[in-house]
């Protein structure tokens, strides 16, 4: 009963039919197969309402904040201004990857912008402050990886719809994980670079003169970011007003910068709807299996066939997240996401754990897969930026910083308190 | 053909417009509302039910362009390892599952609306919507989308029977990287 869907669904995955239809096919196939109700006649009263949802509204904002922040060069002067202020570490540069994408992905999302971004900032740098070249390409693929768990992150909203669980309790948990995850990361650039010595490159110094004076440009991220958050813990605003806030004063900070143009807005609302398009789509075909797989009971099956394997609360949980790991190495997160949260989350919250906290630990592993080979997007949109040289260069840099994600996995699996603690201060 | 499908190709660009521009309108509505009932306590009702439609009509006006660009997301980790004439089969077989699952979810949401206008519904929120409004161009994305999936799965196919195969992979094949870098880099 379990083995069958997985089968019709790693074969429609592995043949590469769109993701969408993959999981909207199984959908159909299951209803077909185990339900005696026509369950797809619900199907387009659940498209409608979902939709619709003003939850998942949030989702083209957070995008077109992030692509407004773009095409109007924030994000470049951004890049420049963290450069003054972490340049003098070991590692130079590298930090300002980590440190740049950390706050970018504070307000947008997308992991792929992140990197690409980032990337074409950066990558001309290398040699020309002769850094390790593996490291510092890895340094950007791990740095766009951020955007998952960093708050506001579409992510925890589509986990929070699909597993009934609190957005702003979501945000709440991802804020110490995701800051302490970027200073892992520098962590990790400073020992390489004690390490082996020559991989640091050049150290970027910069006086307290400049240093406040490239403040001005982290003003507006950070602006924007104090208005998204902040608005959803004042209590002011849910998370898709709040990212509604972000769009308008990224378009006021657009228009300071005299970038607010037709042309400029026109390239923004491009590739804002062509990535609400292709995610709406997903979730659609996704709240309909995850529809029929409860409605036919193979949730609760898949459930009870885990419990029956005798394994304890803890073994079964290493195994979901080696199974995840596995996966990582061959999906791409926003796909692996929508197929194994509905699945896995009800099997480890019948196992006694929380929801919010699985919630931030499945989102490392998303991180972990966005830079894991074969198949780490990260590190071929990077490969892609860079236009030279070997894929193994960036695959072998980024091995550290897996390594780091790693050490993130374990630290949330012993201290599950770096997640629960900050709702727990707010929601008790 | 081809003109039908550049004809097709530009409309679905005219319609990702007039969706962004729902989006941001939608954007403007919540920020003044939330402003409002901040500041001043007033509440103008409705922004939320608003921009849900807003946003449930930007995203089928979205799919035809996301499926002109060949957006929408696949796996690619095994079709990279096959040969030419496999890629190929598995492109038809992709846009024609991805093109089935549309019209089954379009007839549903032709019911839907067709229930609706009979029944002349209206949302059960203080606005009272009448649905017809919104649900009528929602729909319409839903049957673009299909017809154009269905025009690319055509074309495709002449391409192939011109021995075309080149032509038939910029149709429906699978995005290169490159090509997905470009845009958000530009």
């Amino acid at each position: 009963m379990v083995v069958k869907p997985l089968l019709i669904l790693v074969a429609l995955i592995a043949f590469a039919v769109p993701i969408a239809a993959s999981l909207g096919w199984l959908g159909l196939t299951l209803q077909f197969l185990d339900s005696p109700m026509p369950l797809h006649r619900a199907l387009g009263d659940m498209v409608w309402q979902t939709g619709t949802d003003f939850l998942l509204v949030a989702i083209p904002m957070f995008v077109l904040l992030g692509e407004i922040l773009l095409r109007a060069g924030i994000t470049e002067k951004m890049y420049e201004g963290i450069v003054k202020w972490l340049g003098w570490l070991p590692g130079g540069l590298m930090h300002s990857n980590v440190g740049s994408s950390a706050l970018f992905a504070a307000t947008s999302g997308s992991s792929v912008a992140t990197a690409a971004t980032i990337g074409t900032i950066a990558i001309p740098q290398i040699e020309k402050r002769g850094y390790n070249e593996p490291l510092f390409l890895g340094t950007i693929a791990a740095g766009g990886t951020l955007g998952i768990l960093i708050p506001p992150s579409i992510n925890l909203i589509l986990y929070g719809l699909l597993t009934d669980t609190s957005v702003p309790e979501l945000y709440l948990a991802g804020f110490i994980p995701g800051f302490l995850l970027a200073l892992l990361f520098m962590v990790t650039v400073v020992i390489m670079c004690k390490l082996r010595a020559g991989w640091g490159g050049e150290t970027v110094n910069a006086n307290w003169q400049d240093r406040f004076g490239a403040l001005l440009a982290l003003v507006p991220p950070v602006g924007i970011f104090l208005v998204v958050v902040g608005s959803i813990y004042a209590g002011i605003a849910t998370p898709t007003e709040a990212a509604s806030l972000g769009v308008v004063a990224a378009m006021i900070l657009a228009a300071f910068n005299g970038k607010l143009t037709i042309s400029m807005l026109r390239l923004a609302i491009e590739g804002t709807m062509r990535t609400t398009a292709m995610i709406m789509l997903i979730i659609l075909a996704a709240v309909f299996l995850n529809f029929v797989l409860s409605v036919t009971g193979l949730t609760q099956s898949l459930a009870d066939f885990v419990t029956g394997l005798g394994l304890s609360p803890f073994q079964t949980l290493l195994m979901i997240v080696a199974l995840l790991i596995f996966l990582g190495c061959f999906m791409e997160t926003l796909s692996m996401l929508l197929v194994t949260a509905p699945l896995i989350t009800p099997i480890v919250v019948g196992l006694g754990y929380d929801a919010v906290w699985f919630g931030i630990l499945l989102m490392v592993l998303l991180e972990t897969a966005l830079i894991t080979p074969p198949i780490g997007i990260n590190l071929y949109v990077v490969q892609a930026v860079r236009g030279k040289g070997e894929m193994l260069d960036v695959m072998k840099g980024a091995i550290p910083f897996v390594m780091t994600m790693f050490a993130m996995v374990a630290l949330l699996l012993a201290f599950p308190q770096i997640a629960l603690w900050l709702p727990s201060l707010v929601y008790g | 053909m081809t003109k039908l499908l550049i004809l097709s190709e530009k409309f679905s660009r005219v319609l990702v417009w007039i969706g962004g521009t729902l989006i941001i309108l939608s954007a403007l509505l919540v920020t003044v509302e939330v402003i409002l009932r901040k500041l001043f306590n007033i509440s103008l009702g409705g922004a939320d039910e608003l921009s849900g439609y807003a946003f449930g009509i930007a995203t089928t006006f979205g799919f035809a362009h996301a499926l002109f660009q060949r957006a929408h997301i696949r796996v690619d980790a095994a079709y990279n390892l096959f040969p030419a004439w496999l890629k190929l089969i598995a492109d038809f077989i992709g846009i024609i599952l991805l093109a089935g699952f549309t019209g089954i979810v379009t007839v549903m949401a032709w019911q839907l609306v067709g229930d609706t206008i009979t029944h002349n519904s209206h949302s059960i929120t203080p606005m009272r919507t009448p649905l017809t409004y919104p649900q009528v161009p929602w729909l319409f994305g839903w049957v673009y989308f299909l017809f154009c999936s269905v025009l690319l799965i055509l074309a495709a196919f002449l391409a192939l029977l011109q021995r075309d195969v080149r032509r038939a992979e910029n149709l429906i094949g699978a995005k290169t990287l490159d090509e997905q870098v470009e845009e958000e880099t530009v």
